[in-house]
């Protein structure tokens, strides 16, 4: 059911007092990110905060915001050259260390760049390129991880062919002594075979202790319409030694026999059953020695006939000891799943105080609209967690989880499920005609399953959320965390398999509504701040102006209704910086089938950053860019001045990164 | 779609995509249908157009092929009868559309041909 149905459903004066209120009660500093201008880590540091504390970035520096300087990616030559080996989007947000920047490229270059004048100092190229298109999306690398250890400094890399590489961040040369002459083979190790064409590393991995952690991307058939296998890469964690790069555990994911979880997967299905793997990036608390980890939905994504059970650990907060893989404990935010609902980001860590109770908690943002809160030492629910009852899938074989998790609080930060009053209803024409398109689909509330006829279930949210990989970002000083969202619907149609693994598989398409609008009332996307002291919401605005213009809307002259996209932000103590997304459509396979082809739009609506007042959600300042973004932002400062960086281009254009001077 | 808003940059960028890549529609016939008739209505029709933009952007725009999509926009070598076959049919395992032919009359189908062929060059 829609919950907001309006753009700016908190008033600006609301919006000011309860800042103030935030203020009186600002939690104790327990997790401020160092005050020297770094951004140190893919999402700002290990807590996934994507917050920079100091500076001088106010609401009158961000009112004259100018792009300082841009840079080219390395790999833009390869596929100019290579029409076979287009990347996709360019995703690949940089990390800065005293002034340099470090990047990957889509396709696993990494550079060191002068962070005052994006001059290249130097690039390494793995050739990840070499054997073609990595899965899923093809070329994508979100980022790079840092080490440091006195004068050793490493950055590490995973690539798109699936290796780990070490490199010295002096001067880019892989460390010889470092696994197998600089790098690991991440398709080794895992119990059986596994094609170097179904995996890839996207995001970046995470040093938590002596240990480094690395995420795995899986191919997900469905999205490529291949038919799956009956022995899937499985989902699990291989971890290394920062020090010599040698594996130190190996978390089992399914659980095998005798481990604890297995008995959630019915009929041996444990023994089969692939992905449920981490493509997202963990989250580490150095203190207490444990990585989280976001795992994502077992195969096939949506039905799940063959794997009856909850299904331990698909779609769980995992949280193991970071020097043995030892489990911590575990929270399972979808059982069963059968929509995508994978972890899509590092859960945020932060140090709350609830009703007058310090507690070092754990928030995960999720695709289906929730804030899950817990203890991130216990796993105790911050807020309790109630199992309610569900829509039951009507598919032959299928049998879907009676309940599902529902947190009492912080309410949903999206529209949840499907009703008639959601549509779209602008004018009374837009509303007859959204009547039309959603009589092709069966809806429901949250959670309801799959299904085999009409254009099947209309997914709300989709199977790219709500929250999303851009993930949220909280300020540690005032225990407020903002969350960017956006409603965008799939329809998820079983088909009946009458060769192959599985009885039914999924066909997915996204659902647009009348004369090129969304299908749902606005806002069509949003960025939520809420007090995570109290789980109050405490503003929501749109993200972005969104198609204001539009012929069949512009006489209405409404403000802000949000891109109907993801939103990338950064944090800073006074700003929260935010790029929508922009646009691509698809345009193929990959000549070795694994991944979708994409071509980026040359001329976007909206390539704009926007600066919002942390405490109100007013915009305080926008610059135009020479293109959209298509990935995380970051901030960072060098010689004196503060710059956000934003990741624009590929798929067919240049990929670049775009500095904008912010102070 | 005005194709003119785009720049010759962005088409000629949109013309090299189509062909260099191996189209999202299968190269393969459906088989077990009944094959396509010929169109109950004119192609060029404005009206049969502007009908099957507005079922393009509400089914196969977002986050697939694009409002503005490339795979179509001067698309040369399409037939009519195998774009209808394969709206119907979807991907059938070598692509992961989903087929439109129980959610769609023939005559919505069509419609949507009309408006693919319209941004084509076929």
């Amino acid at each position: 059911m829609a919950m907001l149905n309006s753009a700016g459903a908190f008033p600006r004066a609301a919006r000011k007092t309860l800042w103030l209120s935030i203020m009186l009660g600002a939690a104790p500093l327990a997790m401020a990110a160092a005050g020297d201008g770094n951004w140190t880590e893919y999402n700002g540091d290990k807590a996934g905060s994507r917050y920079l504390a100091g500076g001088k970035v106010n609401a009158q520096s961000v009112k004259s915001m100018k792009v300082a300087w841009r840079w080219a990616m390395p790999d833009n030559k390869v596929w100019q050259d290579n029409a076979e080996l287009r990347t996709w989007v360019n995703q690949s947000t940089p990390l800065a260390i005293d002034g340099v920047l470090y990047s990957s490229s889509p396709m696993s270059m990494v550079s060191a760049i002068d962070g005052k004048t994006g001059k290249t100092l130097w690039t390494y190229d793995p050739k990840a390129y070499v054997e073609g298109t990595p899965p899923n999306l093809g070329f994508i690398s979100r980022g790079l991880s840092y080490w440091a250890d006195g004068e050793d400094k490493r950055i590490l890399v995973g690539t798109g062919d699936g290796y780990l590489i070490a490199l010295n961040a002096k001067t880019g040369k892989p460390i010889e002594s470092w696994g197998d002459k600089g790098r690991i083979d991440m398709t080794k190790g895992l119990r059986r075979f596994v094609d170097r064409s179904l995996v890839a590393l996207t995001s970046p991995p995470i040093v938590c202790g002596n240990t480094i952690v690395p995420s795995l991307a899986v191919l997900d058939s469905f999205a490529v319409g291949r038919a799956p296998m009956k022995n899937h890469p499985p989902g699990d964690i291989q971890a290394f030694d920062i020090r010599s790069g040698k594996r130190v555990w190996h978390f089992e994911q399914p659980p095998q026999e005798g481990q604890p979880g297995n008995e959630t997967w019915e009929d041996g299905s444990w023994k089969t059953t692939g992905s449920a793997n981490m493509w997202a990036r963990p989250s580490c608390d150095e203190e207490l020695g444990l990585v989280y980890l976001p795992f994502s939905t077992p195969t096939n994504d949506f039905y799940g006939g063959h794997r009856k059970g909850n299904g331990l650990f698909g779609e769980s907060v995992v949280a193991l000891n970071a020097k043995t893989g030892k489990i911590a404990w575990y929270q399972q935010i979808v059982h069963h799943g059968l929509w995508d609902y994978d972890l899509p980001t590092a859960p945020n860590l932060m140090d709350l105080t609830v009703n007058g109770k310090k507690v070092k908690a754990l928030a995960q943002v999720t695709k289906q609209g929730f804030v899950f809160t817990f203890d991130r030492s216990t796993g105790a629910p911050v807020w309790p967690i109630t199992e309610k009852p569900v829509p039951q899938s009507t598919v032959p074989g299928e049998r879907s989880s009676l309940t599902q998790p529902f947190p009492s609080l912080p309410a949903p930060f999206v529209q949840q499920g499907v009703s008639e009053d959601d549509l779209i209803d602008l004018t009374p024409q837009l509303k007859e005609e959204a009547k039309k398109i959603l009589s092709r689909y069966n809806y429901g509330p949250l959670y309801t399953p799959p299904t085999l006829d009409k254009a099947g279930t209309l997914q709300v949210p989709g199977v790219l959320g709500g929250a999303s990989w851009a993930g949220a970002a909280h300020n540690p000083k005032t225990n407020v965390l903002y969350v960017p969202s956006f409603t965008i619907p799939f329809g998820i149609k079983l088909k009946k398999e009458n060769e192959g693994v599985y009885d039914y598989t999924g066909t997915w398409a996204g659902v647009g509504g009348p004369q090129g609008l969304p299908l749902f009332k606005p806002p069509f996307s949003t960025v939520t701040a809420i007090d995570m002291n109290t789980g109050k919401h405490l503003w929501r605005v749109p993200a972005g102006k969104g198609p204001v213009d539009h012929p069949a809307i512009k006489d209405l002259k409404l403000d802000r209704v949000g891109v109907p996209r993801e939103s990338f932000i950064a944090l800073t103590d006074d700003v929260l910086f935010l790029a929508p997304e922009g646009t691509n459509s698809v345009i193929g396979l990959s000549s070795r089938g694994n991944a979708l082809i994409t071509q980026a739009t040359a001329e976007e609506k909206e390539p704009f950053l926007y600066a919002h007042d942390a405490r109100t959600g007013d915009v305080l300042g926008e610059v135009k860019l020479p293109g959209a973004a298509f990935g995380a932002l970051m901030t960072y400062r060098a010689g004196g001045k503060q710059y956000v960086v934003v990741p624009i281009g590929g798929a067919g254009l240049p990929a670049e990164l775009v500095a904008v001077q912010v102070d | 779609m005005d194709i003119r808003k785009l720049s010759f940059a962005a088409l000629m960028s949109c013309m090299a995509s189509a062909m260099a890549f191996n189209a999202v529609l299968p190269d393969k016939t459906p088989d077990g249908a009944a094959p396509a008739g010929p169109a109950p209505f004119d192609l060029a029709d404005p009206a049969r157009i502007k009908a099957g933009q507005g079922r393009f952007q509400s089914t196969c725009a977002d986050y697939c092929h694009g409002h503005k999509p490339a795979l179509f926009i001067e698309r040369e070598g399409l037939e009519a009868e195998y774009v209808f076959n394969t709206i119907r049919d979807g991907g059938k395992g070598a692509t992961p559309m989903p087929p439109w032919g129980e959610v769609f009359t023939q005559e919505e189908i069509w419609e949507l041909v009309a408006y693919i062929k319209s941004i084509g060059r076929w």
